[in-house]
């Protein structure tokens, strides 16, 4: 195998959460171009449909998307049978969906708190559990997950005190 | 650009300090391989001549063997020269080279430390400095130091005091020149390795089975790096598929670290 088809991933197949736009757009679109099959797995079925069908015709490579809410267990579980159903097994776990809300410390309400964490640190373990099996039923993957390096510094002037406590718990 | 054109390195040059072997050889296959010309720089000029034409024949790349102590300022100054004279450029630099010495702290002595040193950060400095001035005069490049996961933890049960602290001020003189060069489109960035089975370790092995069984259940993953597991992360960190990427670390050790 000659060096550079080292990076290539023809015939794996990448899951992508919140891979309709922004930083998952681009890895949904990296991955497709060096040849794996992709699945868009984002809430707005409209939306993942689109980017899904836009990253095939600019690649070549097999696009899917599921609509998926990455805190729901049951969509979770449904996202990675879909996937190995469509393409046969999963490879790649792509943990890019999440958001901050930007709300002083001292106004945020725990609910707004809690939100932040189902979808940056839950929603990454759900997904990193059922595409774990499907992994281990098969042989093997790799699981990436988009942290930040606000994983390691404070952010200023935004602040988003529940964003911030993110990485320490999925490097538990 | 094509996600995997953006890993190509055809037209560049660069440079691999002790490229001969080891990690060195796996990185300097690995960027010929992705197109680059490439000079090797190491002590023995015949094991330098034979890699070089090893490496050419493999991957058709352009490749020279520059004999170099990268300890002496002149030699450097020279290799930097042969190389924008060969080529024409100077792109990427990896400053590879390095050694240790496994002798306890209370009874090494200064000699034995300056050893280590000489080597493993002054001899980066003086790489860089060279290397940096030609880059600052074209167009910018990727100076990729090789540090170690040393930098950032203790080593067991083998005494090496100073390979750490070495390393670990490769780390700091990373962040700081990354800093100071980054107006020049000069990116620097560490590749971070574990324990990487090269000839070096074949001997300690051989001496010492004991060591490595030591070694190995610290790993996540039941093996030790080849040379050449090493090389795609310096075609990365030397291609503009990571031009966003400068100051960086990156740790790969088959998780050493984590455990």
């Amino acid at each position: 195998m000659s060096l550079l088809d080292r990076f290539k991933l023809d015939g794996e197949t990448a899951v992508v959460t919140g891979g309709n736009r922004g930083i998952g757009y681009a890895i949904s679109e990296g991955l497709a171009d060096i040849g794996a099959n992709v699945v868009i797995a984002n809430r707005d079925a409209e939306a993942g449909r689109e980017a899904a069908d836009e990253i095939a015709a600019k690649t070549g490579s097999e696009t899917l998307a599921v609509p998926t809410d990455v805190t729901e267990e049951d969509e979770v579980q449904d996202l990675m049978a879909e996937t190995v159903s469509e393409f046969g097994d999963v490879d790649v776990l792509v943990n890019n969906a999440g958001v901050a809300l930007l709300t002083p410390a001292e106004e945020k309400s725990v609910e707004e708190f809690r939100k932040t964490l189902d979808i940056n640190l839950t929603g990454a373990y759900l997904c990193s559990k059922y595409a774990g099996l499907a992994m281990m039923d098969s042989d093997g993957g790799s699981i990436v997950n988009i942290s930040s390096m606000s994983a390691f510094i404070a952010n200023y002037p935004q602040k988003h005190a529940d964003y911030q406590p993110r990485r320490p718990g999925w490097r538990d | 650009m094509s996600t995997l054109d953006s890993f190509r390195l055809d037209g560049k040059t660069a440079i691999v300090t002790g490229g001969n072997r080891g990690i060195g050889r796996g990185i300097s296959d690995s960027l010929a391989a992705a197109g680059a010309n490439l000079v090797i720089a190491n002590r023995d000029e015949a094991a330098g001549e034979a890699a070089a034409e090893e490496i050419s024949d493999e991957t058709g790349a352009e490749v020279r063997a520059v004999a170099t102590d990268v300890t002496d300022d002149d030699d450097v100054e020279a290799l930097v020269d042969a190389t924008v004279e060969e080529f024409g450029s100077l792109d990427v630099l990896v400053n590879n080279a390095g050694r240790t010495l496994n002798i306890p702290a209370e009874e090494m002595t200064m000699e034995e430390w300056r050893k280590v040193m000489d080597l493993n950060l002054d001899a980066v400095f003086r790489c860089s400095r060279a290397a940096g001035r030609e880059m600052i005069d074209s167009d910018g490049g990727s100076i990729i130091n090789v540090s170690s996961i040393s930098a950032f933890m203790a080593n067991h049960p083998q005494p090496q005091v100073s390979y750490n602290a070495s390393k670990a001020g490769v780390e700091g003189f990373k962040f700081q020149l990354a800093s100071e060069w980054a107006e020049h489109g000069i990116r620097v960035n560490n590749i971070n390795p574990g324990y990487v089975r090269t000839d070096l370790i074949d001997e300690v092995i051989e001496e010492d089975p004991e060591m490595v069984e030591e070694w190995r259940r610290e790993m996540l993953l039941d093996e030790m790096a080849r040379p050449e597991d090493i090389g795609p992360l310096a075609v990365f960190l030397a291609s503009d598929a990571s031009w966003y990427m400068t100051g960086e670390s990156v740790v790969i050790d088959g998780g050493y670290l984590v455990r």
